[in-house]
């Protein structure tokens, strides 16, 4: 009766002083600040950072390889928490938010399509079924790549809730029309198309679709907007967003995001003082 | 399927009033246009020339005004430069055309040089550049030619036309390829459905004891290269390598017609050979039409019935839907289809039979690659040997889901693509 306690509380004992030794010789210091980074970082794993998930960057922080700011999904909110961690101040953060470019609702199909259904393989057939090869194909690789739940579709086209986007770059990613594009909150004007179509065939296949008829170029008093190859671009270095060309475009393609986003109370956007750029931690 | 056409004699077509000619009509670098709207072109000058080794120049395939030059997206949709010639109707060619050629006693790489000048590139349907296969690397010891009179494709006929009418033109043509490529022996494998064609071949190669004509069971994908090799010299090329790897190389028999032509009767490729057939076409048949006609064309000639679902270009298989009959017949257009019948494309759960494994000519397991696109692994498409499918479509055909099995395997193709060309640098 006595004997299998003893066998076991003596391999008991074994194994707890096995370990023991397993657990001084094999020890690993951990900074303790990367466990309290991860915590404040979102969690996501998005990799729009550039480092390999949430640890991976947490990691990177602390050795001095990313900048508190490198949380490219937490915006300044992360950043300043990160920055308390790491004993720094953080500067401030640009907010950026995805912004699509087409907003070709009504663009109709060349040919009834019957493939599986996603942009990536649609575009291997003949460059897509929509009349207009620059434009939103609709079957939503957007909406699936993003991890914030900031894209949806909305009556079979996709929408930005910009509220919710963090900048991750997945959208951006995922289009294979390359139609999303990171731009600064502050920033309300945008030309919703990305066509490089001659005039006459962007008609045809899209009723809000940029012509290149470079009424904006002339209105503008800024020198911010030009037509190249057939499409109208923003240089945003020097625009201003107020909205000149928005009102002249006869396409309805360039749009004024500045209501929706005050409804949203994104615009007009905090500034926080750039104080004391953070001062990078020591390796 | 073969049936509808095998039994009409090649037509030639009147020419069009205007041809438009992509100048990406061939696998490698497109050509670069060398006339300009407004120049005045004859039949078979150069409009258009190579950019490179892998490239071949484009011929005006009848003479007149160049109209325009413009950018389209091709049926494989690749974006390139269009050219645009009004007929004059005058049909006026440049001096040389037709001219007869001795090539007898031309050396390798000059033949090689007037096959790339020729524009030639192979007529299966592929559109690879002939020359670029005339001259393998020095380290690769090419022991036999195997010219393709397969035409494994339901529905097309114009191979075995072409080895039935024009034998001893064809057979010149080996001769030509033979001697370019240095080999002493050539095998041409015909399928046994195109008895005539075979009986004819093996006549006019009757003297060249060099030359052997075999007949071959008739399946499908017999005309697969890899398939074909194995067939007729029991030669198994390795996941991954190219028929040259295994000393041969492959050429179509209507290449080899238009080798002959280029040749020995200084026509560059200005003309197609290929059938216009289906259920949806009033009178199939078979024919040749100059290059850059439009399909609409020689369908409505043809008489398209109005119940007509789908037009493919190329053969049932491996061809490609177009939607817009305007796009013109290129180099690689083996045949016009007009499909009434099924058309059945409602696509379902897999139910786990396995057939598209059980039909695939390389065991590829067609199911796990839509598992692995699926759920994104894209590091597993190299295990699945993703990049040797060479898209016969059986497994496709075979699937009683209908399942877009070849659609997922290209999109497979494409993903490895990006995802290499990612981690590379």
């Amino acid at each position: 009766m006595l004997e299998p306690l003893i066998i076991l509380g003596a391999l008991g004992l074994l194994f707890g002083i096995g370990l023991f030794i397993a657990s001084r010789v094999f020890f690993v210091k951990i900074d303790g600040r990367v466990e309290m980074i991860e915590k404040v970082l979102p969690g996501t794993n998005c990799g729009a950072c550039g480092f390999a998930g949430c640890t991976g960057l947490a990691k990177a922080i602390v050795h001095g390889q990313a900048d508190v700011m490198g949380c490219v999904a937490g915006g300044e909110n992360v950043a300043d928490q990160v920055a308390e961690v790491m004993g720094v101040k953080a500067g401030a953060v640009e907010k950026k938010v995805a912004v699509l470019r087409c907003q070709g609702r009504n663009v109709k199909d060349r040919f009834i399509y019957e493939g599986i259904r996603t942009c990536e393989a649609a575009i291997l057939v003949q460059g897509g079924p929509k009349e207009c090869s620059y434009g939103c194909i609709r079957f939503g690789d957007c909406v699936a790549a993003c991890l914030f739940d900031a894209l949806h579709m909305v009556d079979g086209f996709p929408q930005v809730d910009e509220a919710k986007c963090v900048s991750c770059g997945k959208c951006v990613e995922a289009c294979p029309k390359h139609l999303f594009e990171l731009l600064p909150l502050g920033k309300t004007v945008h030309v919703q198309c990305q066509s490089h179509a001659m005039a006459k065939d962007t008609r045809k296949a899209c009723d809000v679709g940029c012509i290149g008829c470079k009424k904006c170029e002339k209105i503008c008093p800024f020198d911010a907007i030009h037509v190249e190859n057939n499409l109208a671009v923003i240089d945003f270095e020097k625009c201003t967003s107020c909205g000149k060309c928005v009102d002249e475009c006869p396409m309805n393609t360039i749009g004024q995001f500045r209501m929706k986003r005050k409804e949203l109370g994104l615009w007009p956007v905090k500034k926080k003082q750039p104080s004391a750029v953070s001062d990078q931690p020591s390796a | 399927m073969k049936h509808l056409s095998e039994d009409a004699a090649i037509e030639r077509i009147e020419a069009p009033e205007r041809v438009v000619l992509p100048l990406s009509q061939h696998i490698g670098g497109p050509a670069k246009a060398v006339v300009k709207p407004g120049d005045y072109v004859l039949k078979g000058q150069v409009v258009a020339e190579a950019t490179g080794y892998v490239s071949v120049p484009i011929h005006a395939s009848v003479s007149g005004t160049v109209k325009e030059i413009f950018m389209r997206a091709t049926p494989l949709g690749r974006q390139c430069e269009h050219l645009v010639i009004d007929n004059d109707g005058k049909d006026a060619g440049v001096v040389t055309l037709g001219r007869d050629r001795d090539w007898q006693g031309m050396k390798r790489d000059e033949l090689a040089n007037l096959i790339q000048e020729g524009g030639l590139v192979g007529m299966g349907g592929a559109a690879f550049p002939t020359h670029v296969k005339l001259t393998p690397p020095p380290e690769a010891h090419i022991d036999t030619l195997i010219m393709n009179g397969v035409e494994c494709e339901p529905f097309l006929t114009i191979d075995g036309r072409m080895m039935l009418e024009y034998p001893k033109e064809i057979t010149e043509g080996i001769r030509i390829l033979k001697r370019a490529l240095g080999v002493q022996r050539v095998i041409v494998g015909i399928e046994a459905n195109k008895k005539q064609a075979f009986a004819a071949m093996r006549a006019a190669a009757r003297q060249d004891s060099d030359i052997s004509v075999e007949m071959l069971e008739v399946k499908y994908p017999q005309g697969a290269e890899k398939q074909l090799i194995d067939a007729l010299i029991k030669r198994k090329v390795p996941s991954g390598k190219l028929p040259l790897d295994v000393g041969v190389v492959v050429q179509n028999v209507t290449t080899a017609y238009m080798t002959y032509q280029a040749v020995a009767k200084s026509t560059p490729l200005i003309e197609r050979p290929l059938t216009v057939t289906g259920d949806g076409i009033e009178r199939p048949t078979n024919m040749i039409v100059p290059i850059g006609i439009s399909i609409g064309e020689v369908i409505v000639r043809q008489g398209l019935k109005e119940e007509t679902r789908k037009i493919i270009m190329g053969g049932p298989m491996m061809g490609v839907a177009v939607f817009d009959p305007e796009l013109p017949v290129v180099k690689g257009t083996s045949g016009l289809l007009a499909l009434i019948e099924g058309v059945e494309t409602m696509s379902h759960p897999c139910i786990r039979c396995g057939r598209c494994i059980e039909v695939c000519p390389l065991a590829e397991h067609a199911v796990s690659i839509v598992a692995a696109v699926k759920e994104g692994r894209v590091e597993d498409y190299d295990k699945l040997h993703v990049m040797d499918c060479v898209e016969c479509g059986s497994c496709a055909f075979q699937c009683p889901a209908r399942r877009p099995l070849i659609h997922y395997t290209k999109l497979a193709k494409a993903e490895l693509a990006a995802w290499r060309a990612k981690h590379r640098k």
